[in-house]
């Protein structure tokens, strides 16, 4: 079944709204979205690719890996993100670790395309995320 | 001078004498016949067609083929893989040429009957001489521009004449022939051999409508396919009742055909201009090459993978992948190189080297065709490992492409590749070289084990098929055959 937009954001991302989005650690992990949301350069593209991705997953035990939250706190371990992090080296960490995906077998399909999970949740959370979030 | 004669012209009962005896016109026969052409001994081939196919000719091929998940109920695999008539199957197949090398000649642990027993550089002679025939020697063009994605894949070329008929190829070295005979319409229906000498004394042929012959020579070479070659041995089974050479029930066995399926749909934003040699570059010696990539020796013996050997294609519009666009996207965000413009998108179709297995073999029907021979019957089977193969293959791509950042793969049908997997109508390895007569049916020398007169041509006598149409691999073992024979003389 694939989802609309509409229905994903109601679905995944009940409580968006609100400002600040913390991790497991209580780390606020809003600056982390926003970074992540202001690195795509086609926001929309990678939004069709992240509900397709959530899409795939609806209804499968790990789902509540793919709320906003779930997958900020997942890509602030794998990109060993803080605070101080400027926008180049974020962006340098996060292609290593797509690369690093690669080449460690941590891929998924999404629709029949082989990407990495870290593209593949970056792309998620960008579709989560609410318009007007971008920088 | 080639000479071409209708043996339905000939008298019934004729005996007719040359030093060499082909049976079968193909590509390795007519190879064969070029590489003596300067022997000035008398050559007869033995052709079951005519000098095009017919529908009579090709109702021969009928017999009855298990493929498993490979096979249609109903396709007409024996009859529609394989031409009868002058230049066989050569004469449909698509032109591209590439030799079996490298690791594809190895013996490799992961895979029970593979190596091929001869020496690699002696081979590799025979396949340049195979390409001056073709017209395609020379070097290859240079593939340094090409991605080979951390050398997980390596680049390798095929040729393409510029002549389409192999025939017409082949010609100019025919026609210097002294004594060169065709005789079409003619089918081999046994082999007869001496009891106490166990030496071939003549061959039989008949024609559908026609008289029944016999060719007497001092030599005898079987070049008719692998398929055909085998049924022939087998039936000949008067004086032998196992038949011919097949002392150790080899005859027949280890039947294999390469295996093609189009795994999915590559995108690599920007590279087009790049990618151009996957569909055709020019030479400096004026034939076309096309590159492939294949998975480097290291990546097969990491993971145990058969070999195989992938071709691009050009993509459909209307067949484009959902999230094209999106995906596309995805990879120029993250590409650290390439163009802004001229996105490249193809097909990518996989050919994998088939698995060498005794169970896999041609043997005898009970239904009889209307010269009076058993029809084939064909078990090829256990496609397990290739389709294995197809799987992880494809993924390694999938993960080498996505860890160049290059681009992405789209693998739509991994999980059940096999069912859109095809075999590609090569067929090989039923009187297979082998240095022990327990092993296989054919010496170094491409002579049967058994009988000293009897010699097999084709791809019949590969111990492995590799992923490479074998046409230029059995061109150049047909010559190294005539340089046998001509010494042998």
């Amino acid at each position: 079944m694939t989802l609309s937009r509409r229905q994903l954001l109601t679905h995944f991302a009940t409580g968006i709204g609100v400002l600040a989005v913390s991790g497991c650690r209580g780390r606020d992990l809003t600056p982390l979205i926003d970074a992540l949301v202001d690195l795509a350069i086609t926001r929309d593209s990678l939004s069709a690719i992240g509900e397709a991705y959530l899409s795939d997953r609806e209804g499968l035990p790990e789902q509540g890996a793919s709320s906003i939250e779930a997958l900020a706190e997942r890509l602030a371990i794998d990109l060993d993100w803080s605070v101080d992090q400027t926008r180049h080296e974020l962006s340098d960490r996060l292609v290593r670790r797509i690369r690093s995906d690669f080449r460690d077998s941590k891929t998924v399909r999404v629709r029949g395309w082989l990407l990495s999970e870290t593209e593949a949740r970056w792309a998620a959370l960008v579709a989560l995320a609410p318009a007007g979030r971008e920088g | 001078m080639l000479q071409l004669t209708d043996a339905r012209t000939l008298a019934h009962g004729d005996r007719l004498e040359a030093d060499y005896c082909i049976v079968g016109a193909g590509v390795a026969g007519l190879t064969l016949a070029a590489g003596l052409a300067s022997s000035g001994r008398r050559v007869l081939l033995l052709e079951s067609g005519a000098r095009e196919s017919s529908a009579s000719a090709q109702a021969l091929n009928r017999g009855r083929a298990h493929l498993s998940s490979l096979y249609r109920a109903g396709e007409p695999y024996l009859e529609k893989s394989r031409v009868r008539g002058f230049g066989g199957t050569a004469t449909e197949w698509r032109h591209e040429c590439g030799a079996i090398d490298g690791i594809e000649l190895e013996a490799r642990p992961w895979i029970d009957h593979s190596g091929w027993p001869i020496d690699r550089s002696e081979l590799a002679g025979y396949v340049e001489r195979a390409q001056n025939l073709l017209g395609v020697a020379g070097d290859e063009p240079a593939a340094t521009e090409l991605p080979d994605w951390d050398e997980a894949f390596e680049i390798t070329w095929l040729r393409n004449p510029q002549e389409e008929s192999v025939t017409a190829l082949l010609e100019p070295a025919l026609a210097g022939a002294s004594d060169i005979e065709v005789l079409t319409h003619a089918n081999a229906t046994e082999i007869v051999v001496d009891p106490a000498a166990g030496r071939v004394i003549r061959i039989r042929a008949r024609c559908l409508e026609g008289p029944e012959l016999t060719v007497s020579a001092g030599s005898y070479v079987l070049a008719a396919g692998a398929l055909e070659s085998a049924r022939l041995m087998l039936a000949s089974n008067r004086v032998r009742p196992l038949g011919i050479g097949n002392e150790h029930d080899r005859v027949g066995r280890y039947f294999m055909d390469q295996i093609e399926c189009q795994i999915g749909t590559l995108l690599l934003p920007g590279l087009a201009a790049r990618m151009r040699p996957f569909h055709s570059v020019p030479t400096a010696r004026g034939f076309e090459a096309r590159a492939h990539w294949r998975p480097s020796a290291k990546l097969q013996r990491r993971h145990e993978l058969l070999a195989s050997t992938l071709r691009l294609g050009r993509l459909d519009e209307a067949t484009e992948p959902p999230l094209t666009a999106e995906v596309e996207s995805l990879a120029r965000e993250t590409a650290t190189a390439g163009e802004r413009v001229g996105s490249y998108h193809a097909t990518v179709t996989l050919v994998v080297e088939p698995r060498p297995d005794p169970r896999n073999r041609v043997t005898l029907g009970e239904d009889r065709d209307p010269l009076g021979m058993p029809r084939i019957d064909l078990e090829w089977t256990d496609h397990e490992y290739e389709a294995w193969t197809l799987r992880a293959t494809s993924h390694l791509l999938a993960e080498a492409v996505g860890r160049s950042l290059a681009g992405r793969l789209y693998l739509p049908r991994i999980r059940r590749l096999p069912r859109y997997a095809r075999p590609r109508g090569c067929h090989a390895c039923t009187t297979r070289m082998s240095r022990d007569p327990e092993h296989g049916v054919v010496d170094l020398d491409c002579r049967v084990h058994s009988v000293p007169n009897l010699f097999v041509a084709g791809s019949g006598v590969f111990p492995t098929l590799g992923s490479r149409p074998p046409m230029l691999t059995a061109m150049a073992m047909a010559l190294r055959l005539a340089d046998h024979l001509v010494r042998e003389s």
